[in-house]
């Protein structure tokens, strides 16, 4: 057994650099299925809210090339379902549990923060200022640096948990925001969330998507991931967690070469729910060489 | 539940648009229910990224079928397959039609290539002494599809919009008609949304209970992405986890 284990964040040891991107992995259980969880460096869950969400009405999915488009809108149980029906089956496993937090205000934020901190079974939040598809909030977070300090530092005064921001590739300088966060006291930066896009048909004139716009991921955004993650590792001191369009270990070398510490997958687990398993195989097979590659 | 590829034994043209793959699959054909979905990978590459759900058609043995229409990209290149070529696939997945001992009679209703799960419903109701009629609709009759597979299994009564088989209208016609007549425990349907909001309208007049075969784009195929919803009475549900077959009663159709 190799050592993989990576620093993911200021006070966050993973057992291996392979996460689950929030948003495509629900909260691990349909996963479980399919191969043993505890293999996985860390799960990332669902978006959480302070209360309930019903998410957006459907189409909420549409195929474009190489990828896909969403707007599920941040379906969820909120905090208090969250704790009570999924972090009791989560908590049992033997590896990291990383909860990503969305709001609509400061408040929300802090409220989220406050109430997982004492959550028994947390090993980190992901502080979502990146959601496209949500109304208020979300994005509108994480594309101002002023405001994405605000969110950090609201969750920062809330929780003794490490912190790791999720930020949106929507933006004219993604280095801007990633110092905004660290200096608010961020203890690592994912990135990046999908890219704002959208689908027509043409033969209608019409949006497919019902929210009209909505999050592109999958392997069409991956090289606009790697100049982003490469940006951000070269100007913040924190830890980067590196995803978009990951699908094998080669992708995942490539974000590590750029200056990520670990990777998150996540559309490619829905053509292949063991997209995660494979990648860790790989990266295990050939860690000693990407370890030699690195950038530092 | 992990992808395996599978062998294709045959792959028939059903008319311009629609092919029948069939595969050699045993654990699937031992597991598989009426209603249940195959997430079929219509390519080796990454574009078309996301897998496909197509109804199984029918099961003999170790032998497992989808029928499916050309649509798209996905469904183009899916054509395309040889027989002796391997296809991945996971599943079979979803719930199927739910199916009680005490059923003596039921009825399928099927709009063009949502007939396609109702073959194996009709294989599988047969096998357990549940005397079955179908009603199966197309724009023409190059587009009814199992016609004479049907007619092995039950009473077929077809409706076309042209006349070119059957009655000239639509399906739902011939259903209220036989339901004035014939007392049915459950009709089983699949089709165009609009027509199997009428065939649930037709079930609450006549009392009798109506599952529907819901179609939705799909992310991960197992609940995890909850891109493929449905309205219900409870909020949304997931075709692909919660159904694709509901009881027509908890699902909101238009």
């Amino acid at each position: 057994m190799k050592d993989l284990r990576v620093k993911a964040a200021e006070g966050l040891m993973l057992k291996n650099p392979v996460m689950t991107a929030s948003g495509t992995f629900g909260f691990g259980r349909e996963y479980s299925r399919c191969f043993d969880l505890n293999r996985l460096g860390a799960i990332v869950v669902k978006g959480i809210t302070p209360e309930p969400r019903e998410g957006n009405p459907p189409p909420r999915i549409i195929e474009t090339p190489a990828g896909l488009l969403n707007s599920i809108g941040l379906e969820n149980p909120g905090v208090d379902g969250f704790i009570e029906k999924e972090l009791p089956f989560l908590k049992e496993l033997d590896t990291s549990i990383i909860v990503n937090i969305s709001g609509n205000t400061l408040e929300d934020y802090a409220y989220l923060a406050a109430k997982l901190d004492k959550a028994e079974g947390v090993d980190a939040l992901e502080v979502n200022i990146s959601c496209p598809n949500v109304k208020k909030g979300g994005m509108a977070f994480g594309t101002d640096p002023g405001s994405a300090y605000g969110v950090a530092k609201s969750v920062r005064e809330k929780t003794h948990l490490p912190i790791i921001a999720k930020l949106s590739p929507n933006v004219t300088d993604i280095r801007e925001i990633a110092r905004a966060v660290v200096e608010a006291g961020a203890d690592g930066v994912s990135l990046i969330n999908t890219v704002l896009g959208m689908a027509i048909d043409y033969r209608t004139g019409k949006p497919l998507l019902k929210n009209v716009f909505g999050g592109l991921s999958g392997p069409a955004i991956k090289p606009i991931a790697l100049r982003m993650v490469w940006q951000v590792a070269e100007a913040v001191d924190v830890p980067v967690i590196g995803m978009g369009g990951i699908t094998t270990w080669e992708d995942a070398a490539e974000f590590l070469a750029a200056g990520a510490s670990a990777v998150a997958v996540g559309s490619a687990s829905f053509i292949d729910p063991m997209a995660c398993i494979n990648i860790l195989q790989g990266l295990e097979a050939h860690w000693d060489e990407i370890c030699r590659r690195v950038k530092k | 539940m992990q992808p395996v590829g599978v062998k294709v034994l045959k792959k028939e043209k059903m008319n311009d648009t629609v092919y029948r793959i069939t595969v050699k699959a045993p654990r699937i054909g031992r597991e598989a229910e009426p209603g249940q979905f195959l997430y079929v990978k219509c390519s080796s590459t990454l574009d078309p990224f996301l897998r496909r759900p197509f109804s199984i058609n029918k099961v003999e043995g170790d032998n497992v079928s989808i029928m499916f229409k050309i649509i798209g990209k996905g469904t183009r290149l899916l054509a395309g397959i040889k027989q002796g070529d391997e296809l991945d696939v996971m599943g079979p997945l979803g719930n199927g039609f739910p199916i009680e001992k005490s059923f003596k009679r039921a009825v399928v209703v099927g709009g063009g290539i949502g007939a396609a799960p109702l073959l194996y419903l009709m294989q599988y109701l047969k096998n357990l002494g549940i005397e079955g009629d179908v009603i199966i609709g197309a724009p023409d009759a190059r587009s009814l599809l199992c016609v004479e597979e049907f007619e092995r299994l039950g009473k077929v009564l077809c409706a076309t919009e042209d006349g070119s088989m059957g009655i000239k209208g639509l399906p739902t016609r011939i259903l209220e008609e036989r339901l004035t007549h014939i007392r049915y425990d459950v009709i089983y349907t699949c089709g165009p949304r609009v027509m199997m909001q009428a065939v649930k309208q037709l079930g609450a007049g006549f009392n009798t209970p109506v599952f529907v075969s819901l179609e939705e784009r799909m992310g991960c195929g197992i609940g995890a992405c909850l891109g493929c919803v449905c309205k219900s009475e409870k909020g949304y549900m997931k075709v692909c986890k919660d159904g694709p077959v509901f009881n027509a009663g908890e699902v909101v159709l238009e």
